[in-house]
């Protein structure tokens, strides 16, 4: 009797969701799949003429190398955010519940700023003779500037200052649900406090670090103003790439084979890390 | 008595809260010891100090003469069954109870023998493969057991492992474990806010209050010759009555109440009530309330009467005041 209602009902309230996936997600996504097989027009737009052209077009070395380098990049920032935010969420994990809020509150007070402008901010540290260039100066650890801006260390930084909160969010929340008493029955069956993580506090925040590593290494494959603003034009990224033929060379067809691309190779990869780590649910991400 | 475990003069606080205040125990080998305390006593706190989870402030832990006072949990030769069973969630069964011998590098033949091993002692054949979370209360019980004893530790520490089962299921497990006891011959230091378990189980019981052994004897001293009133009323439910300047324990099935008599106590039925088979009775006297119990549901007795409250000497124990 009930349940058949309740069924109704809950279709209903989950209309609003499906539109809105198929307006915003699958529609774009179908259109940026076929503009990927039309031509680029003379002057403006497309033509509706089929090609695989601009696929084999993204075999060229010189776009090929984006992804590689893109890849790259994206591997290097993620390990080294790894480094940094799953301690953090762990920590912050173990703090008294006063503590927990206060941390909380710190990490969302920057996402207050346009991450654009928190960029720029990065410029007036990195640059000749900036900040970080006085400071290190001044303490005698370095005698000439360092000129950091518009270089591959720069921008890994970026990358990092970026995407950490993501990280520290997703270790974060597994940490937080995580029973201790199983890491005391670790080392009450004699494991030491190493053995105890990694056979334990590793495997239970596990899908937090995955989520993490997804909501970190997606991104950092596409994200092309923090590549424009810190590293100039000496890193060329997929992201920046793909805003260039499309804003510049106004080359629709291949700025949407390149996304096509990308989203495909960020996919596979997620699956693969899924695979990989036999979690099913990811923290906060299905 | 060959001493397997000894604490000496244990302290502990934490913050401002003392919660042990000098525990001594000495356990020997074999030997079935329960703490017996209401919530809040310090029995899990003592526990957690004799598994190295927890450090004294000041006082020592010996394992076979050695003080182990300061040492790493893992570096004791004890395990814990844990309150919450704590089996790791993300490991089968199989994995779950091999785990020490894991640590330990031992053969993968070998523990997945043992293990068999392990399931068929506690009465879980074929089991291997299932998830912590495919199980019953009583099966993950089990599982927890097989866990802290396949590799023979010196001292078993069972924190209240009955506690989230129902009654029955209760009952039949603590058959199973002292049977289990017996047969690994492993000192086991049990902890039960559930006096009847005490009594069932044990070879000695620590009862416990305030950070402080009130007493500690066989079943037979706690519940026949309690030192203290506290004891008394703790586990065998006796009143307490002040009499002639001593403090006197009289258990409930003691109490003799005779309608309109002297006694030593003239006394007033207030209520009754029946459960478990006996007929408890409710008398307000000068010394305060005092409960009587008797076999059947039937009694003379109405609430309103006016009795005479006596008992025969022998079954009045004198004990240390509160």
């Amino acid at each position: 009797m009930k349940p058949k209602r309740r069924f109704r009902s809950e279709t209903l309230m989950l209309i609003p969701l499906y539109v809105f996936t198929l307006v915003f997600v699958l529609g774009p996504l179908v259109y940026m799949v076929i503009l990927s097989f039309l031509q680029r027009a003379e002057t403006w737009g497309v033509t509706n003429e089929f090609t695989a052209q601009n696929y084999a077009g993204i075999l060229e070395p010189v776009y090929l190398n984006t992804f590689v380098e893109s890849f790259k990049l994206a591997t290097l920032s993620t390990l080294l955010i790894i480094l940094l935010g799953y301690p953090f969420g762990y920590f912050m994990a173990k703090l008294p519940n006063k503590w927990k809020a206060r941390m909380m509150m710190l990490l969302m007070i920057p996402f207050w700023t346009s991450s654009l402008i928190r960029l720029y901010g990065w410029i007036i540290i990195f640059r000749a003779n900036g900040i970080l260039d006085k400071v290190l100066m001044g303490l005698g650890i370095t005698d000439s500037p360092l000129k950091l801006l518009y270089t591959y260390p720069a921008v890994v930084v970026g990358m990092i200052y970026a995407l950490l909160p993501f990280m520290i969010f997703a270790v974060y929340s597994s940490a937080e649900k995580m029973d201790w008493s199983l890491v005391e029955a670790a080392r009450d069956l004699g494991a030491s406090r190493i053995r105890a993580f990694f056979t334990v506090t590793l495997k239970m925040t596990l899908p937090g670090l995955l989520s993490g590593v997804i909501l970190t290494f997606v991104p950092s494959m596409g994200l092309f103003f923090i590549a424009d603003i810190l590293g100039g034009n000496k890193v060329v990224l997929v992201g920046s790439l793909i805003q260039d033929q499309l804003m510049k060379a106004h080359n629709w067809p291949f700025a949407a084979a390149l996304s096509v691309i990308l989203t495909a190779v960020t996919s596979l990869l997620i699956i693969l890390y899924r695979k990989m780590a036999g979690v099913k649910d990811l923290e906060g991400l299905v | 008595m060959d001493v397997i475990l000894e604490l000496s003069d244990i302290h502990k606080s934490f913050g401002a809260t003392k919660v042990l205040n000098g525990i001594d125990l000495a356990a020997g080998r074999g030997e079935f010891i329960t703490l017996l305390g209401s919530s809040g006593c310090g029995k899990t706190t003592t526990l957690r100090i004799i598994s190295g989870l927890e450090t004294p402030d000041s006082g020592r832990v010996l394992l076979e003469g050695a003080d182990v006072t300061d040492a790493e949990p893992n570096k004791r030769g004890v395990h814990t069954v844990f309150q919450s069973y704590a089996l790791f969630p993300h490991m089968n069964v199989e994995a779950n109870i091999g785990y020490s011998l894991r640590l330990r590098g031992v053969k993968k033949a070998e523990i997945k023998a043992k293990v068999k091993e392990m399931l068929d002692l506690v009465q879980l054949p074929g089991f291997e493969s299932r998830m912590p979370g495919e199980l019953s209360g009583g099966q993950r019980q089990r599982v927890a057991i097989a866990r802290s004893v396949i590799d023979s530790p010196r001292v078993l520490l069972l924190d209240e492992p009955l506690g989230a089962l129902d009654l029955q299921l209760r009952r039949a497990m603590q058959i199973e474990l002292k049977r289990l006891q017996k047969k690994l011959g492993i000192t086991f230091i049990y902890i039960t806010h559930d006096q009847e378990e005490a009594l069932n189980m044990s070879d000695r019981i620590a009862v416990m209050r305030n950070g402080l052994f009130e007493q500690v004897g066989t079943p037979g001293d706690v519940y026949d010759r309690p030192k203290t009133a506290y004891v008394a009323r703790f586990v065998g439910s006796a009143n307490i009555i002040e009499r002639g300047g001593k403090t006197l324990a009289v258990r409930s099935e003691y109490l003799e109440l005779e309608k309109d008599g002297a006694g030593y106590l003239p006394g007033v039925v207030k209520e009754k009530s029946f459960s478990g088979g006996m007929l408890r009775i409710a008398v307000d006297t000068e010394a305060g309330e005092l409960v009587a119990s008797r076999h059947g549901i039937d009694s003379p007795l109405a609430p309103g009467d006016a009795v005479g409250v006596s008992w025969a000497e022998k079954n009045a124990v004198e004990v240390e005041p509160e």
